[in-house]
């Protein structure tokens, strides 16, 4: 589901008087229907005093709500994907920047960023999001990452050995001290002053622990929970849950 | 164009105190028509968001910032996470719908049918005795015409059908209500609870009483522990209009709802003093339309109630309805604060699963029964707070490394902080008010509220004292490096506001009496924050529901005998 990354999806229903600034994809909605997920949640029991997690996991399931996002529009988001790459990032700025971000989120006993669409997700906020200092910036630092792979290592970033791009990527963080402090990853990316190193680093670690991937495989997404366990031994729950 | 079916009672807002008044006076028999100026949102069909998963929330979960700057300037900056992308729809656009800040002031409304039952944050307390005594005691505002006594029985009325979890405590200040099971503690917030009781005999720490059901209640399904409840809840699982007292309203086949029908004012028959109806502007057509009823019951949340009492202009009320003495729109109060929080360690064993909709709670233990003698300043405050873990996008923010390393450590539960944030109480002063400024035309032609509000000297040196207290209890709690952050430092920002058109003793000094009957006006009610003359220190919507349902009591009763 790499480009559920890309989809801006607009909320369906009461959203009369509400501007929605973007592009024309930002209309997809998902196949299956919040009213398909209801009916199932509904048929489980939910308001009928009988309702277990896993009850609801499997009416989740069974409507396919994780995954929601195949629909007509699949092909719109590709497209819409096309178009966010050309106009926030070049191909030749996304072959940077999907080396380093797997460097900066390797694959490990679980996905890397690459395998988890965060390169993708950074062009689509690099063509919708990101102001146009910010994108500057941006690129420019990827266009850096380049140079420097070809002063250190005589050659482009995206073909460098992980240990050199990692080697690469350090001397830029010990080049770019961070002096704030902030509470939330989301905080210091909208930051206007953060550097590139960190803009970067930042975007993908909110990239990746917000995909599928890392959402699942990473931290624990538990779309209904049902109990709260207070106090349990981290040995058997060393997890965070997400929603 | 003019409508004039006959209601036997209107109910302005559909918020937490609209749909409580609808709710009681369909049970006792009235015809009721429910007006909202905000769009229609329907029980479960309405929350489209809920179950939007992290991976498909738009731009992974961050601010749109050039529309949140241009249409939600405002709402935007709520603090607490409560605007997002998941509920953006439920808040009110600040363009279309501006106000004027003589002094900078956070004005939090949503627009839509449910109000802030939808988004609220569901804590639930009584006021204690003591809270209706402070102005009599230390002459800082006017006296209340109710006593606890007064409501009692009517918090219980509320809770039992709401649901309230939470922990009983035998404090008079503090009095207990009816519980549903209470939420659990986790490891360090037992430690916390230890370690402040143990150290200060006057302290106490509780779990949050919240209306989230902890079991099946009501025929509304019990509470999955997802923490997402200002999305909207299709479980019912916590208290909204929505998902509680509308029903109960519509099974009595007595309620009409009018969605965008904004009310511009309550007209006043000269002959009987009464009021006789109510105007409605339609926000999609802008057309004009009137209702009439033989009561009505004014819950539009504080400032939408002053907005539509300050409106209502004619010969008998040229300043208002109820304003006979200058004091409609005067006497604002909400909640302001100061927040400290540390890191404590030696429980990195232990963790939890599962996301509590509640945190905990120090009930007030300054100036309790008394001045203390160390205190300079009147009143008190009581704390919310909570321990947990930091969760990753704290622990994302702490460093700035990259690897497997990283990608691992961010994975795992962060550090166990503890948090502790004030809730202090706000002096009731004749110059913190809203006025309608007529120069400057807001939504609809309407003229904009004017918010001249700000804190004092008093809520100065409490913030002071509440900071050092924090500290302390933080400290002796294990806390290391503990810091002190400003929070509800702004008017506005602790979305409790209260005040406007205070219940009284007589029209020199208030809006409402101890019915919350407008002075000179009996079959207007105005139920809402508006109506309150002090703050307390713990959440107001409670009690809020608490009056609104003893003045329908009140209200169907004089209805019945013919009075109204
Ligand atoms: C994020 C957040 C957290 C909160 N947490 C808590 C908490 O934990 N505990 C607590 O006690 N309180 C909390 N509150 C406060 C609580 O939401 C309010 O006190 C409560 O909703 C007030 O109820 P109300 O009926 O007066 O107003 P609202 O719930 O705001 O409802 C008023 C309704 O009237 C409508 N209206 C306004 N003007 C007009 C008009 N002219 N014509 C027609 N309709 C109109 C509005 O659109 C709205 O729907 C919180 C609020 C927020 C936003
Ligand atoms: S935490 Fe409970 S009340 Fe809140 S949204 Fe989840 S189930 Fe509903």
């Amino acid at each position: 589901m790499i480009f559920s990354k890309v989809q801006f999806r607009k909320m369906p229903g009461v959203l009369t008087g509400v501007a929605n600034s973007g592009g024309a994809h930002r209309d997809m909605q998902p196949a299956v229907s919040r009213r398909d997920v209801l009916t199932a949640l509904l048929a489980g029991g939910a308001l009928a005093a009988t309702w277990t997690t896993s009850a609801a996991a499997a009416a989740l399931q069974a409507a396919g709500a994780p995954a929601a996002t195949a629909n007509p529009g699949t092909g719109a988001a590709a497209g819409g994907q096309a178009a966010a790459s050309s106009a926030g990032l070049s191909a030749a700025d996304m072959a940077v920047l999907s080396a380093a971000a797997q460097i900066i989120v390797p694959a490990t006993d679980t996905p890397g960023a690459q395998e988890a669409g965060v390169p993708q997700f950074i062009a689509a906020l690099s063509a919708h999001w990101m102001t146009a200092d910010e994108l500057a910036v941006f690129r420019a630092g990827l266009t850096g990452l380049d140079a420097s792979a070809q002063q250190r290592h005589q050659c482009a970033y995206a073909a460098c050995t992980p240990e050199q791009g990692a080697d690469i990527l350090q001397a830029l963080r010990a080049a770019s001290p961070y002096g704030g402090r902030t509470f939330s990853l989301s905080d210091r990316i909208l930051d206007p002053k953060a550097p590139f190193y960190l803009r970067l680093r930042d975007l993908v670690v909110l990239g990746y622990f917000t995909s599928e991937a890392g959402s699942n495989q990473e931290l624990r997404y538990m779309p209904v929970p049902g109990k709260f366990e207070s106090n349990v031994d981290i040995k058997t729950w060393p997890y965070q849950v997400v929603i | 164009m003019s409508k004039t079916t006959q209601f036997d009672a209107i109910v302005i807002g559909s918020g937490i105190t609209g749909g409580w008044a609808a709710k009681e006076l369909t049970e006792k028999g009235l015809k009721v028509l429910m007006l909202e100026r905000g769009a229609l949102v329907e029980h479960q069909k309405g929350y489209v968001h809920e179950f939007t998963p992290p991976w498909q929330a738009p731009n992974d979960g961050l601010p749109e910032r050039e529309l949140y700057a241009r249409e939600y300037e405002i709402q935007s900056k709520i603090e607490r996470g409560a605007f997002s992308w998941a509920n953006r729809h439920y808040w009110i656009n600040d363009r279309e719908n501006p106000y004027e800040q003589i002094k900078p002031f956070r004005w939090h409304r949503t627009n839509v049918l449910g109000g802030r039952s939808l988004t609220w944050g569901r804590q639930s307390y009584r006021w204690g005795n003591d809270d209706f005594l402070a102005n009599a005691r230390d002459g800082h505002g006017n006296d209340w015409p109710i006593r606890y006594a007064d409501l009692a029985p009517w918090y219980t009325h509320v809770e039992k059908f709401i649901g309230v979890s939470g922990q009983p405590e035998g404090l008079e200040h503090f009095p207990d209500g009816h519980y549903l099971p209470p939420m659990e503690m986790t490891a360090l917030e037992r430690a916390l609870k230890q370690r402040i009781e143990g150290k200060w005999q006057d302290r106490r720490v509780t779990i949050g009483r919240v209306a989230n059901l902890t079991v099946p209640h009501n025929g509304r399904g019990q509470c999955q522990n997802r923490n997402i409840c200002n999305r909207g809840c299709s479980f019912g699982a916590y208290f909204s209009t929505l998902s509680s007292t509308l029903p109960a309203a519509q099974k009595t086949g007595r309620l009409t709802v009018r969605t965008d029908s904004v009310v511009e004012a309550i007209d006043v028959d000269p002959k009987t003093r009464k009021a006789s109806g109510v105007r409605v502007i339609d926000a999609k057509t802008g057309q004009r339309a009137s209702f009439k009823a033989r009561v009505i019951f004014l819950c539009a949340s504080t400032y939408g109630s002053l907005q539509v009492l300050l409106q209502s202009r004619s010969a008998l009320h040229p300043n208002g309805i109820g304003n006979h003495s200058d004091v409609l729109g005067r006497y604002l109060i909400d909640h302001h604060g100061v927040a400290a929080f540390g890191e404590i360690k030696g429980f990195e064993d232990r963790n939890y699963k599962g996301r509590r909709a509640t945190g905990i709670l120090v009930p007030r233990f300054r100036n309790v029964g008394g001045q203390d003698a160390d205190a300079d300043f009147t009143r008190g405050y009581g704390f919310q707070g909570g321990a947990m873990r930091d969760d990753w996008t704290n622990t994302a923010a702490l460093t700035d490394d990259f690897g497997a390393g990283m990608k691992h450590s961010i994975a795992r539960p962060g550090k166990w902080m503890a948090f502790l944030g004030a809730f202090g109480e706000q002096l009731p002063q004749a110059h913190n008010r809203v006025v309608l400024n007529e120069k400057k035309p807001g939504n609809y032609g309407l003229p904009q509220l004017s918010f001249d509000v700000a804190y004092g000297e008093n809520e100065r040196k409490m913030a002071v004292d509440a900071g050092k207290q924090a500290e302390q209890m933080l400290k002796a709690a294990g806390a290391e490096r503990v810091q002190l952050v400003p929070s509800r430092a702004l008017p506005g920002v602790s979305i409790h506001e209260m005040g406007g058109a205070r219940m009284g003793h007589n029209p020199a000094e208030s809006v409402l009496n101890g019915r919350n009957q407008v002075h000179g006006v009996p079959n207007l009610f105005v139920t809402d924050g508006s109506a309150m003359a002090s703050s307390g220190t713990v959440n107001p919507s409670l009690t809020y529901m608490a009056l609104t349902a003893r003045a329908v009591d009140f209200a169907v009763a004089e209805f019945k005998a013919g009075r109204l």
